[in-house]
């Protein structure tokens, strides 16, 4: 597979980390709330 | 002495009339994108505004370039800073002729206010009724937002210009950071990243779309759209309602994804491209920005829980987190009504969103703000300070950071960063010192200016066709400034008030 290919999957892999962290960040402070 | 000062000031002068023209050229032959969608549509009516706008455009580029005659001598740093600042403001009023035209605009101003916000990816609109524009408007609406984004000095290098001191020309317009040794390669590695994933991005905004049910007939040109938009940062978007307009939570996910890979570094997006996977973990720009976004989300989170904005998880994730990432990476799409905001989030979320919008995205990428290599080395700088502090007077400290490559501290570097960021604060807070003069009230006023300033898009409802002509005037400058960060209008107003260029 042409490496750009994996370098744009990884951005967009990025980007779904981006959303679990900002899930962990709103569960923690719902749960400590 | 006055003789031969004269005659540099000419040359100089001259030199940046012809680059700028060129970039003018460029910038009008764009325009004929949208006239070939007027007529694969046969839509005679716009057809005729573009081919006219465009004509004109590129007729007084190539005016300007040829009075201004073939430069003598290479470009210099001075005339980079000079040619970006003064190419923007001319592709702002050369770019307003087809929206004014258009009847969509209450004024001529009101049409350059849009290009300049388009320019700069900010993303605010004084355009009236824009559910009914045409196709081909609306093509032109995005491709300046994304031609900005990229770069029109960039896309002069790529397509029109091939000349010695291109570099100059370049870093005039922020875009700082060589990709590869030759400028010219660089600015072609921009535009084939942009063009690779403008491909990849429509078809998965398309397919988004398809699932969400929208009419497959209307999906590829707004699959197009929003990719322009969300990629260059920009925020515009096709309809009134921006993202709301949708109602599709997969579709809504895939332009926030989209905007997060255009608020890259296009420095990190081509090292992850050559395989160097490693950057994710250790570029300090891309650490600033996700430690960023988890710190203000958290603000966020914190206020929107306290006054009961959103109820469930779900929503919270699905509206809260999709405007915060649309404010820290400058983008400006939104899933809300702009009143919203203030009535709705209470203060301690609309400060967690002005403080996103102020530290904003990456460096040489579409996206606007102080930029996370900046923060990132400042704070790197104060650690290192207080690290000093402890340690034995005779001890020697040299600090390192990495930054797609291995780089030293140095007080040069810590001084440029604070400066940027001096700046961007200062033109902040004395936009919302004069928004609180008009009466706006003050979250409001610090929501817009630092919306304005970090070239975010978002509104809090103040940015109106009814607002006064002078506050338009004001936010287009501090757009303006903020995009090319500063210094490349420092230089044009010295060189007027100085009357000389000390090239």
């Amino acid at each position: 597979m042409k490496t750009w290919l994996l370098g744009m999957l990884t951005e967009f892999g990025i980007t779904v980390a981006f959303y679990l962290a900002a899930l962990a960040v709103v569960g923690i402070t719902l749960l400590v709330r | 002495m006055s003789r031969g000062g004269t005659r540099s000031r000419g040359q100089d002068w001259r030199l940046v009339g012809f680059y700028s023209g060129r970039i003018v050229v460029g910038f009008g032959l764009l325009m004929l994108i949208p006239a070939l969608v007027a007529i694969g549509e046969a839509d005679w009516s716009s057809m005729l505004t573009f081919i006219f706008s465009a004509s004109v455009t590129v007729a007084s580029g190539f005016a300007m370039s040829i009075s201004a005659g073939q430069p003598q001598r290479p470009a210099q740093w001075y005339h980079g800073l000079l040619i970006a600042s003064v190419a923007w403001v001319l592709a702002t009023l050369f770019g307003a002729i087809p929206y004014d035209l258009s009847g969509y605009y209450l004024s001529y101003l009101d049409a350059a206010f849009d290009v300049m916000s388009g320019l700069t990816t900010t993303g605010l609109s004084l355009i009236q009724h824009p559910d009914a524009i045409s196709d081909a408007m609306n093509t032109y609406r995005f491709i300046v937002t994304y031609v900005g984004g990229l770069g029109i000095v960039v896309m002069a290098l790529t397509f029109f210009v091939n000349e010695g001191g291109a570099f100059k020309l370049y870093v005039g317009e922020a875009k700082d950071e060589r990709i590869l040794p030759n400028v010219r390669s660089t600015a072609r590695a921009i535009w084939r990243i942009g063009l690779l994933y403008l491909v990849v991005g429509s078809a998965l905004l398309f397919v988004t779309l398809v699932i969400g049910g929208f009419p497959i007939a209307r999906a590829p040109w707004n699959a197009v759209w929003m990719f322009l938009s969300a990629f260059s940062t920009g925020g515009f978007a096709p309809h009134s309602q921006n993202l709301l307009y949708y109602h599709n939570p997969i579709f809504e996910f895939a332009v926030v994804s989209i905007a997060i890979i255009g608020s890259l570094n296009f420095a990190f997006h081509y090292a992850l491209w050559q395989g160097r996977w490693k950057e994710a973990t250790r570029d300090l720009e891309f650490l600033t920005f996700f430690l960023s976004v988890n710190i203000m989300w958290l603000f966020v989170a914190i206020g929107l829980i306290r006054v009961g904005a959103y109820s469930g998880i779900a929503e919270i994730i699905r509206i809260g987190y999709l405007n915060l990432i649309s404010a820290h990476t400058t983008t400006g799409v939104s899933n809300i009504y702009a009143p919203q905001f203030p009535v709705r989030w209470g203060s301690l979320a609309m400060l967690g969103m002005v403080m996103a919008m102020l530290i904003g995205g990456s460096a040489t990428s579409t996206a606007g703000g102080f930029k996370g290599i900046r923060v990132g080395i400042l704070l790197r700088a104060i650690a290192e300070d207080v690290r000093r502090m402890l340690l034995p007077e005779r001890a020697v400290v040299r600090s390192r950071f990495h930054h797609i490559e291995d780089s030293v501290l140095t007080d040069a570097r810590v001084r440029g960063a604070a400066v940027i960021i001096m700046l961007y604060l200062a033109t902040f807070a004395t936009v919302a010192l004069i928004l609180a003069l008009y009466g706006y009230p003050l979250t409001s006023s610090l929501f817009e200016a630092a919306s304005v300033t970090g070239n975010v898009g978002l509104s809090s409802g103040i940015t109106q066709a009814s607002m006064a002509p002078v506050l338009k005037l004001l936010f287009m400058v501090a757009m303006w400034v903020g995009r090319l960060e500063f210094m490349s209008v420092f230089a044009l107003v010295a060189s007027l008030i100085r009357g000389r260029v000390p090239a």
